[in-house]
């Protein structure tokens, strides 16, 4: 049993801590305006603590969308100093479509994150992927890692491809675009010399034109 | 105080301050640890890849770390202290010091690998918290339970820690079902179908879902009804048990089709609270005691 001291110092605290766990936890639609900024504050606060009430899920950032995205894939594209092209990364092989995926490789999720939060909507349509600072990374990882793994690396072209789902009329749409081309060897991006892409008819990427 | 306020005052304090059984608690206590050590074990087959000198995390993660980041190993070892205080957490070895270092280095952990960490990750320091709060659940460890064949020598904890825990399931609940009332892919029944089919979620995207897309569609329904349902259900007498033994189902069933982290092991071991302690307590024999043990 609780002693009585105890009960005064926790019933208050208790209190508070379920009153923030509600108002964090509230749907946003029904929190009065002036509400609002207050419940984010303390949503963003509980959040950091890895406390928060709870979180909306599988909600699709609040926006409704007639399309799934039905694959969602990075490729890494090496090129050796002989002019080579290998392909050293793909979240899936050929970027194609795999059956069972009964393991989450952590990397592979970290990876894909990173790009897609990188190149936010523009993969959707096809529009040009602005130069950021999380690609640059990304592709300086590969630049690090390959020679490790064997490669004899001089550039790399990180591919995005996502493919998706309309659902009103059942038709797929693939849209692949490069969105980094790194200079392994000066650390630096060369986006004026990236090389054209057209799409393999087995699912791969095909690079022409452009360096080396 | 007139006597309606009087007595709503003594059934309060009864229903935050009473007793209640441990045992849920603890295995609330061994799920959750088992959920952080497994969370993080996942990322060892990659470990050099993501944290090496070299790795992803360098400059994804590390970098925004500041200090932290440029001491080395300094990652490896909240790593290992992630690893071991888990472990440690699930098995009731040192309990609070586990919860202690639990917190710390997720929270490390949590800002290092920013694109990898799911949501759950955003809520289970608290229930780390709950648990390590209540003393009869800190102090029964498996291992000398395993040793002597006893259950725990006290056998109820302050009622406040399990109904925190509770609290915290229903306002889960009530986060993520609500919000879901003006989304027409909820609405339509669409949304479970576009998780089964997306590479970024399933476990089978190569199987045509959408060919037994009305069957998905009433499973969505019915896991929007019990969820958006549970702040409710879960506290009627006689249904709130078969409302959390519904969840737990919905949950194998997310865990065996989809992927969003832990999401679904963290639930699964929470909803235990709401289930008839007499089974926790059973279970809990079953594992740890001899029969004869779990009177009281």
């Amino acid at each position: 049993m609780t002693t009585e001291w105890r009960k005064r110092l926790l019933a208050p605290l208790l209190a508070v801590w379920v009153m923030a766990l509600f108002f964090s936890a509230w749907p946003e639609r029904l929190v009065p305006t002036r509400l609002a900024s207050i419940q984010q504050s303390v949503h963003r606060s509980m959040k950091m603590a890895s406390v928060v009430g709870g979180l909306p899920l599988f909600t699709g950032h609040g926006r409704n969308r007639p399309i799934r995205i039905i694959n969602n894939c990075l490729q890494v594209i090496g090129v050796s100093s002989a002019g080579e092209r290998t392909e050293i990364y793909s979240t899936w092989p050929a970027c194609r479509t795999p059956r069972v995926r009964i393991v989450d490789s952590p990397l592979g999720r970290s990876l894909n994150r990173a790009v897609r939060a990188a190149i936010g909507r523009a993969s959707f349509h096809g529009e040009p992927v602005r130069e950021s600072a999380i690609l640059q990374q990304v592709s300086q990882y590969f630049c690090t890692q390959a020679p490790m793994d064997g490669h004899d690396l001089q550039a790399l072209y990180l591919v995005h491809q996502i493919r998706t789902l309309r659902l009103e009329t059942n038709e797929t749409n693939t849209s692949r675009q490069i969105i980094q081309f790194r200079d392994c060897q000066a650390g630096t991006n060369a986006p004026e010399e990236w090389p054209e892409l057209s799409l393999g008819t087995d699912g791969d990427a095909v690079l022409s034109g452009g360096r080396p | 105080m007139t006597q309606g306020a009087h007595q709503l005052r003594s059934r309060l304090s009864a229903w935050w301050f009473g007793d209640q059984s441990v045992y849920p608690l603890i295995l609330c206590r061994i799920g959750v640890g088992l959920t952080l050590f497994g969370a993080y074990l996942a990322f060892l087959p990659e470990y050099t890849a993501l944290f090496g000198a070299d790795g992803l995390a360098q400059g994804l993660g590390l970098r925004r770390m500041g200090w932290f980041g440029d001491i080395p190993y300094a990652h490896t070892a909240a790593y290992v202290v992630m690893l071991t205080s888990s472990l440690f957490f699930a098995l009731g070895i040192a309990t609070r010091t586990s919860a202690v270092l639990i917190i710390a280095t997720h929270l490390i952990m949590r800002a290092i690998t920013v694109h990898y960490m799911w949501g759950w990750s955003s809520v289970v320091l608290a229930f780390v918290l709950y648990i390590a709060c209540s003393g009869p659940c800190s102090r029964y460890g498996l291992i000398t339970a395993w040793r002597t064949r006893q259950g725990p020598t006290e056998k109820v904890t302050p009622a406040w820690t399990v109904r925190l825990i509770q609290i915290h399931i229903c306002t889960i609940y009530l986060a993520s079902a609500w919000c879901r009332l003006d989304n027409s892919d909820w609405l339509l029944g669409r949304k479970l179908e576009g998780a089964l089919i997306s590479t970024d979620y399933s476990r089978f995207p190569g199987v045509f879902w959408t060919e037994i897309a009305p069957l998905i569609a009433a499973a969505t329904y019915a896991a929007w009804f019990i969820e958006l349902t549970a702040p409710l259900m879960l506290w009627v007498r006689r249904v709130g048990r078969y409302w959390a033994l519904a969840l737990m189902g919905m949950h194998i069933v997310l865990e065996l089709t989809i992927t969003v982290g832990w999401w679904q092991t963290l639930m699964f071991s929470l909803l235990v609270v709401f289930l008839d302690p007499g089974w926790s307590a059973r279970l809990v024999h079953r594992l740890c005691a001899s029969k004869t043990q779990m009177a009281g």
